[in-house]
């Protein structure tokens, strides 16, 4: 991208850079399959933002 | 600094007067935030390693303070990190709270003392509270007493193997220079066996540039982990990861991640969770990461040594002694007194974390200035990109890119604009 494009707009943390619009979730679950994204979407519809989720301490190691 | 370009591209943020000493109180959270507490509490019940891999942070890196350290966490050390670490749950009414067993090389300890470890923590915890215990080992030693151990204790076992025998016995040696691929194939055989899989928590894999990353990832999969940790070599600017050029545009580790990456979500059922991918998917999408490598989340990993000090992310040990010297330590001091020190929760963390090109950055929501310890820089301390900044921006755009493609086919999809 050259120097004088317009810089792109920041985005704040905590939010999306992939919108999934105004498709429920369930629909867009019902046809995803079994492949990743259905994992990751799937844990988007279960997931508690005040609970402690499950962040990794096995990744303090080495 | 060039639209598009990743925040590393901008002149390195001066260093700033520290908002504490190291050893006392940081600065106050926001009156709004969430009193902080310990959510993970990783315990070193062995300071030393039958190993003698040449990029570990706790031996190979600046801070050498395990060598002033008892080899085993004693009894009496247990037993007031279980008071502590009670007395800080009910105070915080925490649900749920995970301790991680850690070295140096945990096993170590044998299975008679981590036996006493595991009961000493559970009979601590108030009612109300559950405790979960993982180990995180080298798989050396792991047999069937030890499993016998986990299942008793319901402890989970994470093992670290960085790919086949020439990718993990290029860093993953003993002592006189053997590897340790053999051993830890014929432990992940043992753990991978019907009876004691409910316990296999995953893989944890550093990743070598030196390494083909498919052939990596297709050689972890056949020990059939539930999880892999991709993990980049620990470093920062002023002590760089290898192939990494400070400040260079190249993404020689954006690239090896990419391919994984690739690899992994075209393959359909999914295979395994790769955290690092699957926090990246969640956080483009507006969810949460699962990593500290990704997403500025709030630190709630405590560290505790085998003498009891306790400390923070042990990942800041690459940086030197002082940013993990909390001088706290579980005879003294509560978790909450420690928690406020600046390599824990008294650290600025979210925005205010970040360099200021990186808050202006456009993917900064989901790279979230990457992992705290690889942003230092001698005489500038933390404020910086992270020392991966093109790498973490390059699989940040990838990453983007993909998922849109898919939610919009998926949207299509369900609402029956697109083909079928």
């Amino acid at each position: 991208m050259a120097d004088h494009d317009q810089p792109p707009a920041p985005a704040s943390p905590g939010a999306a850079l992939v919108q999934l619009g105004d498709v429920p979730l369930a629909d867009l679950l019902a046809g995803a399959g079994d492949g990743v994204l259905a994992h990751v979407l799937g844990t988007l519809a279960t997931d508690d933002p005040g609970g402690p989720g499950d962040l990794s301490a096995f990744e303090s190691s080495f | 600094m060039p639209a598009g370009a990743p925040p590393s591209a901008a002149r390195p943020e001066p260093v700033r007067p520290r908002t504490a000493p190291a050893g006392a109180a940081g600065p106050p959270a926001p009156a709004q935030a969430p009193a902080p507490r310990v959510r993970q509490l990783v315990l070193k019940v062995h300071g030393r390693c039958n190993l003698a891999c040449d990029h570990c942070y706790v031996y190979r890196h600046a801070d050498q303070g395990w060598r002033q350290r008892p080899r085993v966490m004693g009894p009496a050390t247990v037993a007031k990190v279980a008071d502590r670490l009670a007395a800080h749950v009910a105070r915080h009414r925490t649900e749920r709270i995970r301790v991680v067993l850690h070295g140096g090389e945990p096993l170590l300890a044998g299975v008679a003392a981590i036996d006493r470890t595991v009961r000493t923590l559970r009979a601590a915890m108030p009612a109300g509270t559950t405790l979960d215990v993982a180990v995180q080992t080298n798989g050396v030693l792991l047999d069937e007493r030890f499993l016998r151990l986990f299942h008793e204790q319901r402890v989970d076992v994470g093992v670290s193997l960085d790919g086949d025998r020439e990718a993990n016995d290029r860093h993953r040696r003993h002592p006189d220079g053997r590897g340790s691929h053999d051993e830890v194939a014929r432990a992940l055989r043992l753990l991978g066996r019907p009876e004691h899989r409910p316990r296999y928590a995953g893989l944890l894999c550093t990743v070598d540039l030196a390494n083909d990353p498919v052939r990596v990832y297709d050689s972890l999969l056949e020990f059939a982990p539930p999880r892999l940790d991709l993990l980049l070599p620990h470093g920062n600017w002023s002590h760089p990861p290898p192939g990494r050029r400070p400040g260079g545009t190249d993404t020689p580790y954006g690239d090896w991640l990419v391919a994984v990456f690739d690899r992994w979500y075209g393959q359909t059922p999914r295979r395994t969770g790769i955290r690092l991918f699957e926090s990246l998917i969640a956080l483009v999408l507006g969810g949460r990461s699962r990593t500290q490598a990704l997403g500025g989340g709030a630190t709630d990993v405590m560290t505790v040594e085998t003498d009891g000090t306790i400390e923070g992310t042990d990942t800041l040990k690459i940086t030197g002694e002082e940013s993990t010297r909390t001088g706290y330590d579980v005879f003294r001091h509560s978790l909450d007194e420690a928690l406020r020190h600046p390599s824990l929760a008294g650290r600025p963390t979210g925005p205010a974390a970040l360099a200021p090109a990186c808050r202006a950055c456009p993917v900064v929501s989901a790279c979230g200035g990457g992992l705290y310890a690889h942003r230092w820089r001698a005489g500038h301390g933390f404020r910086q990109p992270s020392v991966y900044c093109p790498d973490l921006f390059r699989l940040v755009r990838h990453v983007q890119a993909v998922v849109a493609a898919d939610v919009d086919a998926l949207r299509r999809r369900a609402t029956g604009s697109g083909e079928r």
